[in-house]
């Protein structure tokens, strides 16, 4: 139980700053990720025996972490399905301003919460299907299948940006 | 732009805005301030564990004493069941209900809110025999507070209450399964007897989910009751050298299984459907990974029309639809007419992913396939069922939105319209005769039911 706790800090104190870069990708918003961070391990803190009985300790927390970015989102209100991904952000702060100059971090921000999971889980952190899939908290088959539409998202509407007069689609 | 660019581009953006997250001092600082107010709360489960069960026990006696021990009649007034005890613990595999069949038969919810021993309920599958008899596999906080366990439930009203049962004692594919066995479907033949697996684990119960045995050795990523008779295919067989798939028939409840085999099986398949309408029976193998790279191997589709004692292979049904475009078999449905539909999937060769897709019928077992002479419209459709040969259903998420709209078909799949747009993405859909209906979001709370053939739905919630 001490023992627990001691890995608990040393957890916190080492992984940290790879949790916060992954649910600062996740929510766009530096705050957020910080919040983020904490709920995850506050939450999770009275079981952390059990996240230590898992094989990767931080493949439990970030999936704990990418649940709570969901159910937030979910909480908050159901994201607005857009016909096509916008043509701008909305940046709310001047960092985010400053990263909208990145047109690929800008559409990233405008997908559906989950297609936005699962690409990061899979292009930043390198997650195969099924950890994302645990992750999200769906088949890996619906992963692909996220993953796919994540990115003709991103390739129709940075095609738009390129040429707005030309359509796309079959 | 291709997806090579796109994927590239998108790394190269994700390291780079990375770097913008915050430092994880301050933060290490805050969190070991808050946590350190609070002791693991392990501590004090010592004393908790006998005097959880022995309130299970005072509280399943008073149940017994009410008379609600029926579990195949539901009390007409939600109870509100037990706190489940801890004790039931063993073997590293939890449980979010006691196993105390007794209390499987009071621990009722409706829609109106799951009950606290099955909070955070997370329904993965769902199973009916008939219109009114049904099974859900789900997760749901465990008992000790610690996680998430395996939970079943089984509604005998299509889905308008729904009871706890006891489950395998196994975890949840996809969950944490650091710990086998998983288990991922579920399906019943009957009130008693019924299949809980995953691709490296295979329950039985003959008693109603009073008890189940897992199965040795074996596992399952599609299985499907047939009459009397139960069919299983394991895609890769980990037994085998060079992970050989393995196609198994047993008579009904019974633990001998009878291997049987297929000719032309595709390499690489990774997923397997069986459906099944009377005695005709469609299995489809399909290899297709539409994330993974242009892999474009064809599906093959394999007919029975007596249940599974012999089969005909058939091969990759879906056309030929033009340079540049390949299209595959993605799942197959065989309504209660005995139609054969499958949906395929129309993938761009240079830059793999789907652009859309069609639906096939055959209406004489198999013999031959219909195209629909408008090329069906239908879209990238991810989900998709049959309530008949001319009544179908699809889902299908554009533009990267994620709710899921809801396409129908009543001419075999020429022409599709807009039926509506759910609130959440869609996972599967299935129909249990030509008019009876459900689809299940991902959310895992959510799902849908239809009694006109898909034309109209009800929301529903399971907590």
């Amino acid at each position: 139980m001490e023992g627990d706790a001691e890995a608990f800090v040393s957890f916190v104190q080492t992984r940290t700053p790879a949790l916060l870069r992954t649910a600062y990708l996740l929510t766009g918003d530096a705050a957020t990720a910080e919040e983020l961070v904490q709920d995850t391990l506050v939450h999770l803190y009275p079981r952390w025996g059990r996240v230590l009985e898992a094989d990767v300790p931080m493949a439990y927390v970030r999936r704990s972490m990418t649940n709570g970015f969901l159910n937030s989102r979910e909480s908050a209100g159901r994201e607005i399905t857009m016909e096509s991904v916008p043509d701008h952000g909305l940046p709310d702060t001047a960092a985010a301003q400053l990263a909208d100059r990145d047109e690929m971090w800008s559409l990233l921000r405008s997908l559906p919460a989950r297609q936005r999971a699962a690409l990061v889980l899979r292009y930043y952190d390198d997650l195969p299907d099924a950890d994302i899939a645990a992750a999200l908290r769906c088949r890996a088959g619906t992963v692909r299948s996220l993953i796919s539409r994540g990115l003709a998202s991103l390739r129709e509407a940075s095609a738009h940006r390129t040429n707005p007069t030309e359509s796309s689609g079959r | 732009m291709n997806d090579h660019d796109i994927e590239t581009q998108l790394r190269e953006s994700l390291r780079r805005n990375a770097r913008r997250a915050p430092s994880g001092a301050s933060v290490t600082t805050r969190l070991l301030q808050r946590v350190h107010r609070r002791p693991p709360a392990h501590r004090w489960r010592t004393w908790a564990l006998p005097l959880a069960a022995a309130a299970v026990v005072v509280i399943t006696a008073i149940v017994i004493v009410l008379g609600h021990g029926d579990s195949a009649t539901p009390p007409a007034v939600p109870v509100t069941p037990p706190t489940p005890p801890t004790a039931t613990v063993a073997n590293s595999v939890r449980s979010p209900a006691a196993t105390s069949s007794t209390l499987s038969s009071t621990s009722q919810f409706t829609r109106a809110g799951a009950p606290a021993g099955l909070a955070n309920l997370h329904v993965r599958d769902v199973t009916f025999d008939g219109t009114t008899e049904g099974w859900a596999l789900a997760s749901a906080d465990c008992a000790d507070g610690t996680g998430s366990c395996l939970a079943l439930l089984r509604t005998l009203d299509g889905g308008a209450h729904w009871t706890a049962m006891t489950p395998p004692r196994a975890r949840l594919v996809g969950e944490d399964c650091s710990s086998p066995p998983c288990v991922g479907s579920v399906r019943f033949a009957n009130e008693q007897i019924g299949y809980a697996f995953g691709p490296d684990a295979l329950f039985l119960t003959t008693d109603g989910g009073r008890t189940w045995a897992l199965q040795p050795d074996m596992g399952a990523d599609a299985l499907d009751i047939v009459g009397d008779t139960v069919i299983l295919v394991r895609a890769v067989n980990t037994a085998c050298p060079d992970r050989c798939p393995l196609f198994l028939t047993s008579p009904l409840g019974s633990a001998d299984w009878t291997p049987f085999q297929l000719t032309g099986w595709p390499p690489g398949t990774n997923t397997v459907r069986i459906a099944s309408s009377g005695q005709r029976v469609a299995l489809l193998a399909n290899p297709l990974n539409i994330a993974g790279g242009a892999q474009k191997q064809p599906g093959a589709l394999y007919l029975s029309a007596d249940g599974g004692r012999h089969w005909t292979a058939r091969g990759e049904q879906c056309p030929y639809v033009g340079a540049g475009y390949t299209e595959n078999s993605y799942d197959v449905s065989v309504p209660s007419d005995g139609a054969i539909v499958i949906d395929c999937v129309v993938l761009n060769d240079a830059e793999p992913n789907f652009v859309g897709g069609i639906t096939i019928t055959s209406t004489d077992g198999g013999a031959h396939f219909a195209v629909p002479p408008h090329g069906g419209k239908l879209g990238a459709a991810s989900v998709f069922a049959a309530a008949s040969g001319t009544v179908q259903l699809a889902f299908a998420t554009e533009n990267g939105g994620g709710a899921a709209r809801l396409y129908r078909s009543t001419d075999g799949g020429d022409s599709w319209s807009l039926v509506q747009t759910m609130t959440d993405a869609v996972s599967s859909i299935g129909f249990t005769s030509a008019q009876d209906g459900w689809a299940m979001a991902e959310d895992g709370r959510t799902w849908w039911t239809t009694t006109d053939g898909g034309a109209t739905w009800a929301r529903r919630a399971f907590g």
